[in-house]
């Protein structure tokens, strides 16, 4: 009867510190990423609080996979909501060469929710101006 | 009887031998019985002792990784606190923070190399040509420099501790150490107090431009443009107060490393226009955004292998552990920027 009490005092502790997450509040946002009416195979989608539009917060991010992106995905981050800029980036593949780029700013609601990412077909890829770098 | 007697003949009660033999029987036949059962443990009570040892050694793993990570945490801490060091010895010899050179489309070599001497690397301070770009020209001597490991430059966190571009190379082949601690080159972004845009030095906007108001920007002049910042920061241009203002900042978190590697040999400065591997950009917030295929190497998220955060220098040469749930607009860019005048709130 000791052994049994000593075993279950001790997953109590064990069970302890895995509670409990700290900062700011953080919210879900999935949806479709599409260039051109085309699903984006990869890239990332970044959401910032516009600081221009006095909104702050954390940062958030979602990794596209195929046409779709949620925060969270592995490595993805929730969203701040309020006036966001939202910068995406479509790759041809992971590790591939940049397809389009396009940034905007958009009002996102402070609850999880869904938005779908539409990038039109004037966001393909800049044109590279300089000879690449040795980076 | 017979029997009852020869069981008790090894009992250490002889002494009431004879008339008391019932009495004597109760005394000693509960020990002969005790005896017998002592002959082994049950299943029951070797699996609950099985299970008190493995719940044990559960509680000490974690234990003895999380000891194993904040001593790694003391010494990327111990890092941070000697470069920061470094710069002010080399504040109180040349006056100004490192200032580059334009030489070419390159500039001379980043700070790092630079506070060599401050960090007691004297031996490898003499090889460095301030002479010459920091970039790779076959049988630079600056290049040649890029195969020397310093463990200053290092986060024990990150395992990665090499170059992933194959430029910076040495010439038989082998991989150039790289660096876990850039500068900051300033905040990019909107300035929460005034609601002004941050300054960007010159047109710089192929991998995320050059911000201007940090304590380690790139400045250089260059031909072929004319940079905002032309000058190294001084001290006195610190006006928020060089404790209120990151120098340098861990980058070391493993989304650098996967997908297309972010690492850089640690002795390159900058080049006009591209990229600047000795300083970041502060536009994001800690462990967001990756390097993606040449676009955005100057703004990838500074960010460590540390739990929750990562260590920043100050301007004032103290060391703190940064939360990564810490707020973008109204106190990471604030931290960043020397002279915005931002007011910040408790971090």
């Amino acid at each position: 009867m000791r052994t049994r009490l000593f075993s279950l005092l001790i997953l109590l502790l064990l069970l302890i510190p895995a509670c409990g997450e700290d900062g700011p509040r953080r919210y879900k946002l999935s949806g479709d990423a599409q260039f051109d009416g085309q699903p984006i195979v990869y890239g990332d989608v970044i959401f910032t609080p516009d600081g221009s539009k006095s909104n702050s917060g954390p940062q958030g991010v979602a990794y596209i996979n195929n046409g779709k992106f949620d925060t969270k995905g592995p490595e993805g981050k929730g969203i701040a909501g309020g006036p966001t800029v939202i910068h995406v980036r479509g790759l041809s593949a992971q590790g591939g060469r940049l397809i389009c780029e396009y940034e905007w700013s958009v009002d996102l609601p402070r609850a999880d929710g869904k938005y779908d990412i539409k990038v039109p077909k004037e966001a393909a890829a800049k044109k590279v101006t300089k000879p690449q770098p040795e980076i | 009887m017979i029997a009852l007697n020869q069981v008790l003949y090894g009992c250490p009660h002889h002494f009431a031998y004879g008339k008391n033999i019932v009495i004597k029987s109760i005394f000693c036949l509960g020990m002969a019985m005790k005896n017998k059962s002592r002959m082994g443990f049950t299943l029951i009570e070797l699996l609950v002792v099985i299970a008190i040892i493995a719940i044990l050694i559960g509680l000490l793993l974690p234990a003895v990784q999380k000891v194993r990570e904040a001593a790694a945490r003391m010494k990327c801490s111990n890092n941070l606190k000697q470069m920061a060091l470094g710069l002010h010895g080399y504040h109180d010899t040349f006056r100004t923070f490192p200032s580059y050179k334009a030489l070419g489309t390159s500039t001379s070599v980043g700070w790092h190399a630079m506070i060599l001497t401050f960090i007691e690397q004297g031996a490898l301070a003499a090889r460095v040509d301030l002479s010459l770009p920091s970039y790779a020209v076959a049988g630079n001597v600056n290049r040649l420099l890029g195969g020397n490991k310093i463990n200053t430059f290092l986060c024990p966190s990150q395992d990665q501790i090499q170059s992933s571009s194959a430029i910076d190379n040495m010439p038989n082949g082998d991989l150039a150490y790289t660096i876990h601690y850039v500068g900051v080159a300033g905040p990019k972004g909107t300035n929460p107090t005034t609601g002004t845009a941050y300054t960007l030095n010159g047109p710089g906007t192929v991998q995320g431009g050059f911000a201007a108001d940090g304590i380690l920007p790139y400045h250089s002049v260059f031909a072929n443009a004319a940079p905002t910042v032309t000058s190294a920061v001084r001290i006195q241009d610190v006006s928020d107060g060089t404790s209120n203002t990151m120098m340098i900042a861990e980058w070391s978190w493993q989304g650098l490393v996967t997908n297309q590697g972010a690492f850089r040999a640690w002795q390159r400065g900058g080049l006009w226009d591209n990229d600047f591997p000795a300083s970041k950009n502060i536009a994001n917030s800690m462990r967001t955004v990756r390097y993606i295929t040449n676009t955005n190497h100057n703004e990838t998220s500074i960010g460590s292998n540390h739990t929750g955060g990562c260590n920043v220098a100050f301007g004032d040469g103290s060391t703190r552990f940064l939360k990564e749930s810490i707020d973008l607009n109204k106190v990471l860019l604030p931290l960043a920027s020397r002279n915005g005048g931002e007011v910040v709130s408790d971090y």
